[in-house]
């Protein structure tokens, strides 16, 4: 099982836990982000053809670049139609952006209460979004969303 | 655009559009309440708390909800234009009865 499924299967089970707590709740959202960043960057180093280098490769990938790249993504296909390759990258991008930014708040802000809604639906939204991979993976409009993760575009 | 660079008549004009959107999602959301700031990464960001309504929160109703209402706020409110970026938070009616949280209310 890569190990982006088992970080999506430990936010999952960290979302089910009875009694329900901010801790668990928060704990779950922080997984379920680090699932999608490292489901993408695995998909994003299987471009790299030295196999041995992937590791490495893995590493150099950033959360801000990654952020930047999704947000222009999001800006760009808001609006595709339902169905399109542009409407699948459109909920990758957006779920990344939205989680990461839970991600933030989940770590470092004590002050801030999530909701079991909430939680469940961003959960949703990544579970969406390798979904969604899954139906364009192949597509360049996916792999050039995979280069802009790393390379800034110019 | 930037964060600093966002007018108070800006400002007023994002949150009529956000009103406007709350009153046409009435049915299933109690309101909508906004507040400017940063991302993560340090990024001009728009933040949406989106309360709704008991029945329409379990996530198969929620889901599709949500999708239409951030895509309607984003193009409504024009966050893109103003440079923003956009994040959403939703919790039910019931739940901020009992967490309590003043952005919420």
């Amino acid at each position: 099982m890569p190990f982006s499924q088992e970080l999506f299967d430990s936010a999952l089970a960290l979302y089910q836990v009875s009694p329900e707590t901010q801790a668990n709740l928060k704990r779950a959202v922080s997984t379920a982000y680090y699932a999608i960043f490292h489901f993408l960057i695995e998909d994003a180093c299987q471009n790299w053809t030295r196999s041995e280098q992937r590791f490495a490769l893995a590493r150099v990938f950033e959360h801000k670049r990654m952020a930047d790249a999704s947000s222009s993504r999001v800006a760009k296909h808001k609006n595709a139609t339902g169905g399109s390759p542009e409407f699948h990258l459109y909920s990758v991008a957006n779920a990344f952006c939205q989680i990461q930014q839970k991600r933030h708040q989940a770590d470092y802000d004590l002050s801030s209460s999530f909701s079991a809604t909430d939680v469940e639906l961003d959960l949703r939204l990544v579970a969406n979004a390798f979904a969604s991979w899954n139906v364009i993976q192949n597509e360049q409009i996916a792999h050039d969303y995979l280069f802009s993760l790393l390379f800034k575009e110019r | 655009m930037t964060l600093t660079k966002l007018t108070v008549a800006n400002q007023d004009a994002m949150n009529s559009a956000v009103l406007q959107v709350a009153q046409d999602f009435s049915s299933r959301i109690a309101h909508i309440r906004t507040s400017f700031g940063e991302d993560s990464t340090d990024a001009p960001a728009i933040f949406f708390r989106v309360l709704v309504r008991d029945e329409f929160a379990p996530v198969d109703l929620l889901l599709p909800l949500a999708q239409r209402l951030t895509i309607t706020l984003m193009n409504q409110v024009g966050t893109d234009e103003y440079g923003l970026r956009a994040y959403f938070d939703f919790r039910s009616v019931s739940e901020q009865q009992k967490l309590r949280d003043l952005d919420w209310d």
